[in-house]
């Protein structure tokens, strides 16, 4: 079985002739908790669509627990999601809504769908029809509906929208607590990046259907984090030099830049190196980039390299 | 299966519309019961022969009508039985109207609320919920059917102030027979409901099919086919709304079988093409 619990081969999903979601190769760990970015549009939802059953790739392979192609069907039912909008009936209280899901796993136990409710913290709502609830007591009821069965993959799609900032503190804990306490691979797409990088372990980045980065929270901090910021006509004259002088953590980031994320106080002997060697730097300078800016480079426009 | 079973039938009777339908309903069956028994009151023998006349007409001449109306087939000088107005409810598609509706609130709500999303990515067969929502909808049928009787048979005690039901025998076979056209006229609804995805047309096509608007096209159909040397074919015999309409209060042996088959193909027609939609699309 593969190391990863979710695995897709070249997924894509074509409307006409747009690809919604193209090609994509993304590897979800069990037990993290994968922060899905991407801008409106991007292809979010329709991969997490295609992830949930709810949808049918163009082409392309998921493979899940193990099972891949025709297979899948044996574990669908470990997979649930809380897609766009939740999916309630208005006419009914939240018990009953939780009662009707609550019927297809089979489950009779009243004290079941009471602890869902106590989980989301709706356990006070009583008989009051979901069409009279806020938006985020409708969030947390969708990812009650979500729990329902136990899942051990839950898809959440953008569930912090439209939140003040203590529904968005409520969901945030409510994940946390699924992962630690029930084991739960999470997946959750959002272009809220702040909130994203608050509970995140792993990072997708999406844009224009085409998956741009896949990267750890370490990772992901330690690009954003401080750094030595060099600029120089041809980077690969200048890696023997930094081999030389002992930096093992730098990156190449495009023709024209590379990253040292060490020794952050060396710059002025690493400028006297390379110009002892011959290669011409035109700036040096120690730098940190926000996450926002990190994903706007990434998406909107800059090199993806 | 089982599970989705149950889970269509919490939901079913957990539906308001459910009650509000079966309540205005009930109230309608009435108040056609009280001005039925008004009019016939008013009427002269003569009128009481024409109205006869007029509602065995159709069954006897095999042509229908457009439109609907309830004319209750009770002969000259005999008391109306609930059979009567059972029939002439039935005939004239007041019971087949009601039914539509719900059936096309009920079979699409999951889908208009989004509450399908919650759980047809966790089924193995998801065209497996359409074929729950047709058992639920029989259960329903059947309900709805003996609703109807209930409520007529107390409507006739209050307007002709006494219950007759009829010739038993021929009324249970009617019933019987109807129920099943009924649940294949709802599973053609709900077919039509879950492929076009539009409530509003899809009650304007329900209720174009019980007032017979499509007997102009089986005209055309029927015209077609006498051209090509088939004669004295005609298309409303095959169809679920022609044999509401058609099936008589004296029923033989082989409008039984007719009728039997014809819903049962339609049920199984809808079903998998119903079944077979909702499994292929996106959601």
């Amino acid at each position: 079985m593969s190391e990863y619990l979710l695995a897709t081969h070249g997924l894509t999903k074509q409307f006409g002739h747009h690809k919604a979601v193209d090609h994509v190769d993304l590897h979800v760990k069990k037990g993290s908790i994968y922060g899905f970015i991407g801008r409106n549009g991007a292809g979010k939802t329709t991969f997490l669509k295609m992830i949930s059953g709810l949808s049918q790739p163009t082409s392309g392979e998921i493979e899940m627990f193990g099972y891949k192609n025709a297979q899948l069907k044996n574990v669908r039912s470990r997979i649930s999601c809380l897609i766009e909008s939740p999916g309630l009936y208005g006419n009914m209280s939240a018990y009953d809504n939780l009662a009707v899901k609550c019927r297809l796993f089979g489950i009779n136990d009243k004290r079941y769908i009471e602890n869902i409710l106590k989980t989301v913290g709706l356990s006070n709502v009583g008989k009051k029809k979901t069409k009279h609830f806020s938006l985020g007591m409708k969030q947390r009821l969708g990812i009650g509906m979500a729990l329902v069965g136990e899942p051990d993959l839950l898809l959440l799609d953008e569930p912090i929208n439209g939140l003040d900032p203590q529904g968005i503190a409520e969901i945030r804990d409510m994940i946390f607590k699924l992962r630690d306490e029930q084991n739960m691979t999470i997946i959750i797409s959002s272009h809220i990046l702040e909130e994203l990088s608050k509970i995140a372990t792993h990072y997708g980045i999406i844009h224009n259907g085409t998956l741009v980065q896949e990267i750890t929270k370490e990772e992901l901090m330690q690009r954003c984090g401080e750094r030595m910021e060099i600029f120089l006509d041809d980077p690969k004259q200048a890696l023997p030099v930094l081999d030389q002088m002992g930096f093992k953590n730098y990156q190449v980031t495009d023709k024209n830049t590379i990253h040292i994320y060490e020794r952050l106080d060396e710059s002025a002997a690493v400028n006297m190196e390379l110009a002892k060697a011959g290669v011409s730097v035109r700036g040096i300078g120690i730098t940190s980039e926000e996450l926002e800016n990190y994903f706007l480079n990434l998406t909107g426009g800059a090199c993806n390299a | 299966m089982l599970n989705m079973i149950r889970m269509e039938l919490f939901r079913m009777f957990k539906t308001k519309s459910l009650y509000v339908i079966w309540t205005i309903f009930a109230v309608l069956m009435i108040v056609t019961t009280a001005l039925t028994a008004g009019e016939m009151d008013a009427y002269s023998l003569e009128d009481r022969q024409q109205n006869y006349e007029y509602a065995m007409e159709e069954q006897e001449s095999g042509q229908v009508n457009l439109g609907m109306d309830v004319t209750p087939p009770t002969k000259p000088g005999e008391q109306v039985s609930v059979f009567d107005m059972f029939f002439a409810n039935i005939k004239g598609k007041a019971v087949a109207v009601f039914m539509i509706i719900f059936t096309i609130l009920y079979s699409t709500a999951d889908v208009t609320s989004g509450f399908v999303k919650n759980i047809a990515g966790q089924v193995k067969n998801r065209g497996l919920i359409v074929c729950a929502k047709a058992v639920c909808l029989f259960l329903y049928t059947v309900l709805t059917m003996m609703l109807f009787f209930i409520v007529q048979a107390v409507a006739n005690k209050l307007f002709f102030h006494e219950v007759i039901l009829g010739d038993k025998r021929a009324f249970a076979l009617y019933f019987l027979l109807q129920t099943i056209l009924h649940f294949a006229l709802l599973m053609i609804v709900m077919c039509i409901a879950l492929v076009i995805r539009n409530n509003v047309v899809s009650i304007v096509i329900g209720i174009c099919l019980c007032m017979n608007a499509l007997i102009i096209f089986y005209s055309f159909i029927d015209r077609m086919l006498a051209k090509v040397g088939l004669e004295n074919f005609h298309m409303i015999n095959y169809t679920v709304s022609g044999k509401i309409t058609l099936l008589g209060t004296e029923i033989t042996s082989e409008m039984a079988v007719t009728s039997l088959l014809v819903g049962f193909a339609f049920v199984a027609a809808a079903v998998c093409l119903g079944s077979f939609v909702f499994k292929k699309r996106d959601i």
